[in-house]
């Protein structure tokens, strides 16, 4: 589905990212590292929101290195980022009907689906998404993103900020969209233990460069530590 | 009433003025600090095809409005992708650059001499200045009810996206670079119509007209207005304009001598409300307010607690004396 090769990038002549490539299938594909690995900065570049310098990018077998943010949200990508996810201004279902604005199905269908994740949201449609809590911002964001009726979603560090119960929901629900919907997720998150409950494979990243990318499962204690600088 | 008729006919391009810097800035984040650069060039821009090349007031308007659209166009390409500080500054540049251009562009301007007599389109029985107050009544009526209707709509909900977080919106699958554009051409546009609508009223153009305090009195009518609310602009020019250039600076009963303090009076007051506005209702009369609301929230809270208290006084007093008096009777009795 997704396949990165040789992808360098930052923030102007700052490379932040060194020479990562891996693919991702349909499955949780988790990104983990310390603060300053690389995490946000490889999933802005994977959503076109930072420039390439070099290396590509290929979804679904299209090479989408140059290709605009806005054109890649048409072709089934959905992002939702750590922090200002949602459009203060705007009304819970304002900013659930902005993600409705790429896709083929009806609102109202994707409406119901997002409802039925998130029952909370569903109590809060006329409620401006700047007042709500951490947690329902978070559950707002995610339900954008599926609004758009993605292929896969890249989910920055979801549970940032949010009390123990609403990372359990939440990584609940995003275990949820993979099995039910079958969306592709990466996930990047310093939530190491919590993540690794529902990721199928895991890149760790150590100052932008690649440190291990294996399965899950035989993921050793040891190694992430390591990469943690621990 | 010629002058009132003159008076009401500026306030309402004023309105057109702040509506459009409504969208600019209340929907779409973008500071346009150029508003008068665009009005002045709408204006010099039919003053001059009037004047010199003696056009008819439609055609006129016609051209001028593609020649407004097509430099904010040029405008909006080179300064849209900066940051807001820099588009601010950018279009206080260009502003002045048109006002320079009045000025020294003499083969074409007049320069300081002033260009005119520009006449009102609608010489009908000597009624052209109320015809022409009619014609812009319905068209800033039809703005504002255009408004009314983009704060409901899809692309409404777009802008205000793109205005408070613009890499979020791009990544919704919208192209926020030419809705942007797009907005600021057709508004900066707009601008230039009302300034070609402005030539008629004036009559006669100087560059001196080009002053940056039009952008001013613009901007402290959005903000006071509410800023983000449909009727913001509308409201915000009524109390500024409307009240304090028309009511008060010209139908106040003055006397003479303290006549020449009113326009520093009204300064004075412009500068109060606009702090008070600003200190209590940051998004405008029309806009949610906050400090007011936890002064209120206070207050009513305060109220809630001695009307308690007071009510458990009573309770307390009543019950002494019935007491007392239920005591007095058995003493009675007894």
């Amino acid at each position: 589905m997704l396949e990165v090769k040789n992808l360098h990038s930052g923030y102007g002549d700052v490379e932040v990212l060194h020479d990562i490539s891996f693919i991702v299938e349909n499955e949780i594909f988790a990104v983990l590292g310390a603060n300053g690995s690389g995490k946000t900065t490889l999933l802005k570049t994977l959503s076109k929101l930072l420039p390439v310098s070099s290396g590509s990018i290929a979804w679904m077998g299209d090479d989408v290195t140059q290709t605009a943010a806005f054109d890649l949200t048409g072709r089934g990508v959905a992002y939702v980022p750590q922090e200002h996810n949602v459009f203060p201004d705007l009304s819970v279902a304002e900013n659930l009907s902005l993600g409705a604005l790429v896709g083929e199905r009806s609102k109202k269908e994707r409406l119901e689906e997002v409802f039925e994740l998130f029952p909370r949201l569903a109590e809060r449609t006329g409620q401006l998404a700047g007042s709500l809590s951490g947690g329902e911002g978070q559950m707002l964001a995610v339900g954008r993103a599926l609004m758009q009726d993605p292929k896969i979603i890249f989910l920055d560090e979801p549970s940032a900020g949010l009390s123990p119960m609403f990372v359990d929901i939440l990584f609940e629900r995003i275990a949820n969209t993979r099995t039910n919907r079958g969306v592709a997720i990466v996930l990047a998150e310093q939530n190491a233990l919590k993540t690794l409950e529902i990721a199928d494979r895991v890149l760790v990243l150590s100052l932008g460069e690649m440190h291990l990318l294996k399965d899950a499962k035989n993921l050793d204690r040891n190694e992430l530590m390591e990469a943690y600088h621990i | 009433m010629a002058y009132l008729i003159f008076s009401l006919s500026l306030l309402l391009i004023y309105i057109g003025l702040a509506q459009m810097l409504h969208v600019q800035f209340g929907l779409l984040g973008v500071p346009n600090f150029g508003v008068v650069g665009f009005w002045g060039l709408g204006m010099y821009s039919v003053g001059v095809m009037k004047v010199q090349l003696d056009m008819s007031f439609v055609d006129s308007m016609v051209l001028t409005a593609a020649l407004v659209a097509v430099v904010s166009y040029v405008l909006g390409a080179l300064i849209l992708r900066l940051e807001r500080q820099a588009i601010l500054c950018a279009t206080i540049a260009f502003s002045a650059i048109i006002a320079l251009l009045a000025v020294t562009e003499k083969w074409m301007t007049m320069g300081v001499v002033g260009l005119g007599t520009i006449r009102q389109p609608f010489r009908i029985f000597g009624l052209e200045e109320i015809l022409f107050f009619f014609f812009l009544l319905v068209l800033i009526i039809g703005v504002q009810v255009y408004l009314l209707k983009l704060h409901k709509s899809r692309l409404g909900r777009l802008m205000v996206a793109i205005r408070d977080n613009e890499e979020l919106a791009a990544s919704l699958g919208k192209n926020t670079f030419r809705v942007k554009i797009i907005a600021f051409t057709l508004t900066c546009t707009i601008m230039g119509v009302l300034g070609g609508l402005s030539a008629p009223l004036n009559q006669f153009l100087t560059p001196n007209m080009i002053v940056p305090s039009i952008t001013f009195a613009v901007w402290i009518s959005l903000v006071l207005g509410g800023k983000e609310h449909a009727l913001g602009a509308m409201l915000g020019v009524f109390v500024t304009f409307g009240l304090f250039d028309i009511l008060i600076e010209t139908y106040a009963p003055v006397s003479p001598q303290f006549a020449v303090l009113v326009p520093n009076i009204k300064l004075f007051l412009y500068g109060a409300l606009l702090v008070g506005v600003l200190v209590y209702r940051p998004k405008g009369f029309l806009g949610q307010s906050s400090k007011a609301d936890e002064v209120l929230a206070v207050l009513g809270h305060g109220i809630a607690i001695i009307g308690s208290e007071l009510c458990e006084a009573k309770n307390a007093i009543s019950k002494g004396v019935d007491r007392a008096l239920n005591g007095r009777k058995t003493e009675d009795d007894a």
